[in-house]
C-alpha cells in the first residue's frame, strides 16, 4: 500500500472543510498542515474557512429544530 | 390580491428560522419564540386578503410578528404591576428594598448579545438566502444544528462526497458574500 504525502488543494481544502466541522482524521490534519506551508491559496482559503467558522459560532445564529418545524407546518396546513 | 404572491405552504422552510432569529434576540425564550412565530404564521393566515403585495413576504410577516412581540410584553408587564402590589403588602420584613430590584429584570437579559452579532445573524441570514435552498437547509443542519454527517446523507439520501460538495460551495458562497455584505 502506498502511504500518501502529499495533499492536491482539492484534498487541502476537502479536509480544511472537514476540519471546520472536527471531523477531520489526525494524518489528514497533518497533510494539510504540510500543504498549507507550501500554497499561499490554501492558507488563505483555510483562514477565510476558520473565520466563517468563527462567525457561525459568535453569531450564536439559532434554529428550529425539525420537529418543530413540522408542527408548525401541520398546524398551518390544517388551517389551509 | 393575496394569491399572487403569498406562499403559506413555504412559509416554515422559509421563514422560520430568520423570524426565530429575530424574536429569540427580543424575547431571550425559547419557547416564548417558537409559540409567537406559529402565532404570527397563523395570523398571516388569516389575514392573507390584507396583503397588499406591496412589501416582500417576509417584511410583512416581520410586521405582524412585531406587534405580537409587543403584545406578549403587554401582557407581561400586566402581571408585573400585580406581583408589585403583591409584594408591597405582603413582606414587611423586606422593607427598604426597592421594589424594582424583586420585579422581573430585563435590562441585562439580552447584554451578552451584542449589537454587532445580532447585525452578523441578519448577513449571514442575507448570504443563506442567496445559496439554493436544499444546500442552505443541509448547511444548516452540519453547521448550525451540528447533525451528524450520517443522519444528513439518510435524510437528504446522497452520500457524504456528496454532501461534502454541498458544505464546500455552501463556505465558499458564504464566505465571498459575508465578505462583501460584513467585512467591507
Amino acid at each position: 500500500m502506498k502511504i500518501k504525502i502529499a495533499f492536491s488543494c482539492k484534498e487541502a481544502a476537502h479536509a480544511c472543510d472537514k476540519h471546520q466541522y472536527k471531523e477531520c482524521s489526525k494524518s489528514d490534519r497533518m497533510l494539510l498542515q504540510f500543504h498549507l506551508v507550501i500554497c499561499k491559496l490554501c492558507r488563505e482559503y483555510s483562514t477565510q474557512n476558520k473565520r466563517l467558522t468563527d462567525f457561525m459560532n459568535s453569531s450564536a445564529i439559532a434554529t428550529l429544530s425539525r420537529e418543530k418545524k413540522e408542527a408548525m407546518k401541520q398546524q398551518l396546513r390544517s388551517y389551509l | 390580491m393575496g394569491e399572487v404572491t403569498l406562499h403559506p405552504e413555504k412559509w416554515v422552510d422559509r421563514y422560520a428560522d430568520y423570524l426565530f432569529n429575530y424574536t429569540i434576540v427580543r424575547v431571550n425564550d425559547r419557547i416564548v419564540a417558537e409559540d409567537l412565530i406559529s402565532e404570527t404564521f397563523l395570523a398571516g393566515l388569516k389575514s392573507k386578503d390584507n396583503f397588499k403585495g406591496n412589501a416582500s413576504e417576509r417584511t410583512w410577516l416581520i410586521s405582524i410578528l412585531k406587534r405580537k412581540i409587543i403584545d406578549y410584553y403587554r401582557k407581561k408587564n400586566t402581571q408585573k404591576a400585580q406581583a408589585e402590589v403583591h409584594i408591597t403588602y405582603s413582606d414587611d420584613e423586606m422593607e427598604g428594598d426597592w421594589l424594582e430590584e424583586r420585579v422581573e429584570d430585563f435590562s441585562d437579559q439580552t447584554a451578552e448579545d451584542t449589537l454587532e452579532n445580532k447585525e452578523l445573524r441578519l448577513a449571514i441570514f442575507e448570504c443563506l438566502d442567496t445559496l439554493d435552498e436544499r444546500h442552505a437547509d443541509i448547511f444548516k443542519l452540519k453547521t448550525i444544528q451540528n447533525y451528524d454527517t450520517e443522519a444528513i446523507c439518510n435524510e437528504y439520501n446522497i452520500t457524504p462526497s456528496n454532501l461534502w460538495v454541498i458544505i464546500h460551495r455552501a463556505r465558499k458562497a458564504l464566505m465571498t458574500c459575508l465578505k462583501k455584505h460584513w467585512l467591507e
